[in-house]
């Protein structure tokens, strides 16, 4: 194998791709979860608020160990992976994905259940008396309304788990290749004094999630100028 | 087409609605009543947005509600257009327009799209994004989506009520030839005396969720004296809070307010504000208010009704013979009047 002298590179994917599978799975699971935020008159809906926000305040550490209880072969979740035929969730990528969504979900909720909210049940209801299904109007008229809230759920989610190093120790551990994220590929450089090498993954984090935010608001703006 | 029969029974909390009434299969029918009333909850079951415990609902012939019938929002063949007109921003106004249209089956199509763009002089406007249309054509495109739909009864809920004096006398003509024009019949919602006069052929009166009369136009308008004598209209005028206490109107003229009410919504009843020649000598208070009479009506030898323009809105004042008798009561003439009582809506 050539050596391209990016040792970086292989961290930088793997946060990247972490990044976007959870953030891609946590959207279409927060959407039901965020509706249902909004709709509810359930007296136990600040419970469930409370819930969901609590990644928000525990120490990353804290999400880690629990998750790495649950994950692991004897836990309830890694048990019955296992059960359906999966690998070890513990130090694999999978584990990694799992443990992601639980500490970014407030980030994606969030901004989802405010734009539903924001929205109330005006717009969805006139699209009832024009005809459309119950599901048809949602997918019409609620989540072309709410597109701010899902490019802000977007973004947050997926810096937010970019960014994420605690949980990803605990759960994942050092693994290269497999679980070494950046952020953990920039802590090693560090405790090893290597700091030209900490200094390039840095840099590079850093242009990516500019250039990354930078698109978004740029998106978001001309969206609203259009309409 | 066949005629409706409409039984509603819906209680909440502080609230009985009991409204039995048929309605014409074509022409102009008004729903009148005060705010507060029970018409948008009315709507609201008819439209199938709320489920009453009891209702028998048919529409020309179609059981929408009955003891073991419910037919969702989307299953009643009923176009609604709504006070606060509630276009989709997302959509342009033909995609606004096709929304009801396209979901609508093929077979139950019976109204065009070219047919209402001309009656409604909405070709101009298609393309457009609803955000630049002014409140009376957002209206027309509102009246356009629901009659594409070629409903079996169209509901408008107090249409022009939201829109300023120029558009509601815009509007109103396109209103008039919409039931002939298309053989929907129209049931107009307003609690706006003028508006039910020049449109409606046949009328229900609704007042704390009952109904107090109802058949055509000339007789119910032979009890009205009798109806509105048990209420006199609500006015409601829209202005803002400047201050606790303070109601700012658009013109720049302020009611005060019991500091309690924050809404920019003011319930005054046409009982309860005089109309004064000139402002007494040593008068000091804030409840004075200048306007414009806009029109007068006799309901009957002992009632009249004056509409008067204070800051654009209209509000209506009852007024006894001998009242208009004064020459300083006529259309054009600018009026004092004192606000007696004031009804805000606390939110």
């Amino acid at each position: 194998m050539p050596d391209f002298s990016f040792p970086g590179l292989t961290p930088l994917i793997l946060s990247i791709k972490l990044a976007g599978v959870t953030t891609l799975l946590l959207i279409i699971l927060a959407t039901p979860l965020a509706w249902w935020l909004s709709q509810t008159k359930n007296s136990l809906k600040p419970l469930f608020e409370a819930i969901v926000a609590l990644p928000l305040v525990l120490p990353p550490t804290v999400i880690g160990f629990y998750m790495l209880i649950l994950l692991g072969p004897e836990g309830f979740i890694g048990r019955s992976w296992i059960g359906m035929g999966g690998d070890s969730l513990t130090f694999s990528f999978s584990g990694l994905v799992i443990a992601s969504m639980i500490y970014s979900l407030p980030f994606v909720v969030q901004p989802i259940q405010n734009a539903f909210e924001g929205l109330g049940r005006n717009a969805l209801e006139t699209a009832w008396t024009l005809g459309a299904r119950p599901l048809e109007a949602f997918f019409s008229v609620v989540l072309p309304l709410s597109t701010k809230g899902y490019l802000t759920a977007l973004v947050l989610g997926f810096a937010h788990t970019l960014g994420e190093f605690g949980i990803v120790l605990m759960v994942g551990g050092n693994i290269p290749g497999k679980t070494r994220v950046i952020s953990i590929a920039i802590y090693d450089h560090v405790e090893m004094l290597e700091y030209g090498d900490a200094h390039a993954l840095s840099a590079g984090l850093l242009i990516f999630s500019l250039i990354l935010l930078l698109s978004v608001y740029l998106i978001n703006h001309r969206w609203r100028i259009r309409t | 087409m066949t005629a409706s029969d409409i039984t509603i029974e819906f209680s909440y909390p502080g609230f009985d609605l009991e409204a039995s009434f048929p309605l014409p299969a074509k022409g102009i029918s008004g729903l009148f009543g005060p705010s507060g009333a029970g018409k948008t909850t009315l709507i609201r079951c008819l439209a199938g947005l709320e489920r009453p415990a009891r209702a028998h609902i048919n529409v020309g012939g179609r059981i929408w509600q009955s003891d073991d019938i419910f037919l969702a929002p989307h299953e009643r063949r009923l176009g609604l257009v709504f006070q606060d007109v509630r276009l989709f921003n997302h959509l342009s106004v033909r995609k606004n327009l096709l929304y009801g249209y396209d979901r609508t089956a093929p077979e139950d199509r019976k109204i065009r799209m070219e047919d209402v763009l001309n009656m409604l002089d909405l070709a101009p406007l298609l393309d457009k994004r609803p955000e630049k249309l002014s409140g009376g054509e957002g209206q027309r495109v509102a009246i356009g989506r629901a009659l594409l739909t070629s409903p079996a009864l169209l509901l408008m809920d107090e249409p022009l009520a939201a829109l300023g004096e120029q558009h509601k006398k815009d509007i109103l003509p396109y209103l008039k030839k919409l039931p002939r024009e298309f053989g929907i019949p129209l049931l107009y919602v307003s609690h706006n005396f003028e508006e039910m006069a020049s449109l409606a052929d046949y009328m229900v009166c609704l007042n704390r969720g009952r109904i107090q009369a109802q058949g055509n136009w000339q007789d119910v308008a032979t009890q009205l004296p009798d109806i509105l004598d048990r209420w006199a209209p609500d006015n409601v005028i829209y202005g803002e809070i400047s201050a606790p206490g303070r109601f700012k109107l658009s013109d720049g003229q302020v009611i005060t307010i019991p500091a309690a009410v924050t809404s920019p919504r003011l319930v005054l009843n046409a009982r309860d504000i005089s109309l004064l020649h000139s402002p007494p000598g040593n008068y000091a208070g804030d409840a004075l208010l200048t306007g414009t009479i806009m029109d007068i009506t006799q309901l009957d030898r002992d009632k009249n009704i004056v509409r008067i323009s204070l800051a654009g809105q209209d509000i209506h004042v009852v007024l006894g013979p001998r009242g208009v008798d004064q020459p300083w009561i006529s259309v054009g003439q600018d009026i004092h009047m004192m606000i007696n009582r004031i009804r805000g809506e606390v939110e």
